[in-house]
């Protein structure tokens, strides 16, 4: 799609949201930013996503459409929300408008009866996506004894988002983008198999979660059983805090049994009390990689300090200061995530963006109250260990979002790094 | 009135319910998954493009590196220039070169393998218009690594799917 087309598109999707803004029970959001780039590129990016809500007896029926100029449009979405006497429903519905493919649906059904929690997932992949297609539910049961809580998830041919399992991921191969649900289909269709011969339909697997147990020197024991439709999966053993007599040490221990294997692992963790003003990041190293203790890996073999931080905030200012030490395992993540200290491997596994490039952060923000999240302020700056420039400078990064009135706003952003004007970013959103 | 309403949506919806999980679910003619190196089509704007390429359901705890060795991949040197390659998700450059319409690269992530995602974007300087026949790349000379250290010798290339999902 083309540039001119991208533009008229958006164009477009903004002047059908204002006929909207007169329409009682539609309420929702268009917001679009443009992103340039000084020198021959000069659109780096403009994204527009257009949010609709349209209520109707107790539910809220929603469309979300974004559109980029790298990708075009790629996603629009559907959905609806709301309840049926005790019944809360959701369903959301996907589709590829630039291959103008449905890609998923999920519905999702829970209700909750004498303390008892009870949801009924449903989900379909399509076969335009990699991976698919598949299709399959999920019944999860959750309630409480005691302090006991007890979950049960029956999955037929899907798996819903928990602890241990992630949702569905679908990615926009051109661009990375991407989108993520509760509830994951699970493909086991064999080639050839129909609806006489079985496909995937049944039973593939329950997963029985037991916690909140505790001893007096034990913070929290859990236990997990899962089986599939082959048989015995795994059984794990949590214990989550075990004192071991020591103030500043504790240790949280897994065992987890499989049809072949039984493993033991320990990790240590460091007891720190409550810090005044400055957070001091420190983990307890073994000579093991991942820093755990398991076979023939025993020791522990020191204390690592990979970072500080100060923030104090007043008055709706904040003042924050992180220095990452170990660079090689740690990193600050992006404004969007936080600017926070997380490990890699972490981040990359939660899909949280971070500047690996840089090792100091310097940042102040200054929000007040007003329409659409209010007035924000924001302004970073980066230090490098690699960089030549004064102090080490490896980027500032500037974005404001000013209300206008009751439901406009209006956003900049600004991004310069040692080698000159990385981007300018200008936005507009408009609330009804 | 309205609790009829009510009733009788609550009747659809359970019905719609039972009807959608006790049909046949799956039986869509499907393939088992294979381990796939997705080659995105180029996205381009102003003079500029790129190409991101994925990976999906990789074995071996996900890929954690990738050597795309000479004759791996091609592409129309009198239409795409200056291709600089950056690594995703982790994933950093050891090498590169880019020339005469020939690419070969080697990326790496020290720290977790990823098995579905983007890894690595090649972007380049466009004359004129690319599309994605215009970038070839030959399973031949492209070796997949493990976070195990170990090859990942069973894998396809993905082309024709717009979407994928882990």
């Amino acid at each position: 799609m083309t540039k001119r087309m991208i533009v008229v598109a958006v164009a477009a999707t903004a002047l059908f949201g204002l006929t909207l803004l007169a329409a009682g029970p539609f309420s929702g959001s268009w917001s679009s930013e443009v992103l340039v780039e000084l020198g021959t590129n000069m659109f780096k990016s403009l994204d527009s996503v257009l949010h609709l809500d349209y209520s109707f007896g107790g539910f809220v029926a929603t469309s979300e459409s974004e559109m980029y100029l790298a990708g075009g449009f790629v996603w629009q979405g559907f959905g609806i929300t709301g309840q049926l006497g005790v019944l809360d429903i959701q369903t959301d519905f996907l589709f590829g408008p630039s291959t103008s493919d449905f890609i998923y649906s999920q519905a999702i059904v829970t209700m909750s009866l004498a303390g008892v929690d009870l949801g009924v997932y449903f989900a379909q992949l399509s076969d335009k996506v990699l991976g698919g297609p598949a299709s399959g539910a999920a019944f999860r049961l959750a309630g409480s004894v005691g302090a006991i809580d007890v979950v049960s998830v029956t999955e037929f041919g899907a798996r819903i988002e928990d602890d241990d399992v992630d949702g569905i991921i679908i990615y926009h191969a051109a661009t990375g983008l991407y989108k993520t649900y509760v509830t994951n289909p699970i493909v086991q269709v064999q080639t050839g198999s129909t609806c006489a011969t079985g496909g995937n339909k049944g039973f593939t697997g329950e997963k029985v979660t037991v916690s909140g147990l505790s001893f007096g020197c034990v913070g929290d024991v859990g236990t997990t059983l899962y089986i599939t439709d082959s048989g015995f999966d795994s059984f794990t053993v949590n214990l989550t805090g075990i004192d071991v007599g020591l103030a500043w040490l504790a240790f949280d221990f897994e065992l987890e049994f499989t049809l072949d294997t039984k493993s033991v692992v320990l990790t240590p963790t460091l007891v720190v009390g409550e810090a005044i003003c400055i957070d001091t990041y420190l983990e307890v190293l073994t000579d093991a990689p991942d820093h755990t203790l398991y076979d023939s890996f025993t020791s522990i073999t020191g204390i690592e300090v990979y970072g500080f931080g100060l923030v104090y905030s007043w008055d709706g200012v904040t003042v924050k200061e992180l220095t990452v030490l170990d660079t090689g395992r740690y990193a600050i993540t992006t404004p969007q995530y936080g600017s926070v200290i997380e490990e890699i491997a972490t981040a990359l596994h939660d899909g949280h963006d971070v500047y690996s490039d840089y090792w100091e952060l310097f940042s102040i923000e200054v929000t007040r109250p007003g329409c659409c999240g209010g007035l924000t302020f924001l302004a970073n700056t980066y230090f490098s260990k690699t960089a030549t420039s004064l102090f080490g400078w490896g980027m500032t990064y500037v974005e404001a979002k000013v209300p206008f009135g009751s439901s406009v706003f209006f956003s900049g952003s600004l991004a310069v790094e040692a080698s000159g004007l990385e981007h300018v970013g200008f936005g507009v959103g408009v609330n009804w | 009135m309205r609790g009829r309403i009510q009733i009788a949506l609550l009747a659809v919806l359970a019905t719609g319910l039972v009807l959608g999980l006790s049909a046949c679910m799956g039986n869509w003619l499907g393939t088992p998954t294979t381990a796939t190196l997705i080659i995105g089509d180029p996205v381009l704007s102003t003079g500029k493009g790129q190409v991101i390429l994925s990976v999906a359901d990789m074995t071996q705890e996900g890929l954690a590196s990738l050597a795309v060795d000479l004759g791996g991949m091609t592409y129309p040197a009198a239409k795409v220039s200056n291709v600089v390659v950056t690594g995703m998700n982790g994933f950093t450059v050891l090498a590169s070169q880019f020339v005469g319409g020939n690419g070969r690269f080697v990326i790496v992530n020290p720290t977790s393998g990823t098995v579905t995602g983007p890894v690595v974007k090649l972007e380049f300087d466009v004359t004129g218009t690319v599309t994605k026949t215009d970038f070839s790349f030959f399973p031949a000379n492209i070796e997949l690594g493990s976070e195990l250290g170990t090859l990942i010798t069973t894998w396809v290339l993905g082309t024709g799917k717009a979407y994928y999902a882990n």
